[in-house]
């Protein structure tokens, strides 16, 4: 399953700038952010959701797709019901 | 908006995409806005935001690719975030309904899906800090009284 592989490094490397993110920020007190991060690049981008942080790269023309989480949960969703 | 709560017991809302009805399942242990229907990807201008984890009922996670779409809601159309699913059944979570307050009556098998303004969420918030012992229950059409308990 080498895409798989590929995937968890991916995720492993948004985790990771997450953490130096966290470390290098204080985001004490501040509201649950919606936050998208390039692996390729390193950048992380806050917003209200990932639809939130698409508007805002897509206006300002460096609209790329990215790796949502959110800033208290690593999870974008749960899904514990139906599924 | 009004919809059922079906033959298993679970709360539902009929949607018509596409010239035919769609079953939209209300799911309050779903946190997102929507998951769609594999079948409607095409009736939808979308754009891919990106991957995202997601946690399911047994804790077990999964990677799926997060689309913001133009969905047609309760006579708007709203910018929601969904993935989409090989299921025959949308599932609406509570990030969509997150203005609209909730009833599901099992007895009488009724949903109701009633859409809350901003200003009276403002107004409601305010009451429940300043006063929260009181029981608020705004009802449309019904002039907003505050009982105590």
């Amino acid at each position: 399953m080498p895409q798989l592989a590929a995937d968890n490094v991916k995720w492993a490397r948004v985790d990771e700038i997450w953490a130096e993110y966290e470390r290098t920020h204080n985001l004490t007190g501040t509201a649950r952010q919606a936050v998208g991060i390039d692996p390729e690049t390193g950048e992380v981008f806050l917003g209200e959701s990932a639809a939130d942080i698409v508007a805002r790269l897509k206006q300002e023309g460096r609209f790329r797709p990215l790796y949502y989480r959110w800033s208290d949960d690593p999870y974008y969703t749960h899904k514990g019901g139906r599924r | 908006m009004t919809g059922e709560v079906d033959s298993r017991g679970t709360p539902i809302v009929r949607l018509t995409f596409g010239g035919r009805d769609w079953v939209a399942v209300i799911d309050t242990g779903f946190d997102g806005d929507l998951e769609l229907p594999e079948v409607l990807a095409p009736h939808f201008p979308k754009s891919s935001a990106g991957p995202s984890r997601t946690t399911l009922a047994a804790g077990r996670v999964i990677e799926e690719e997060l689309f913001v779409v133009e969905f047609p809601f309760d006579g708007e159309i709203i910018e929601a975030q969904t993935s989409f699913a090989p299921t025959d059944e949308i599932v609406i979570g509570t990030r969509l309904l997150r203005s609209y307050r909730l009833e599901v009556n099992f007895v009488t098998r009724t949903v109701l899906l009633e859409r809350i303004p901003r200003s009276c969420f403002a107004v409601l918030v305010s009451l429940r800090a300043s006063r929260p012992t009181m029981n608020l229950r705004p009802t449309r059409g019904v002039p907003f009284e505050p009982r105590p308990l």
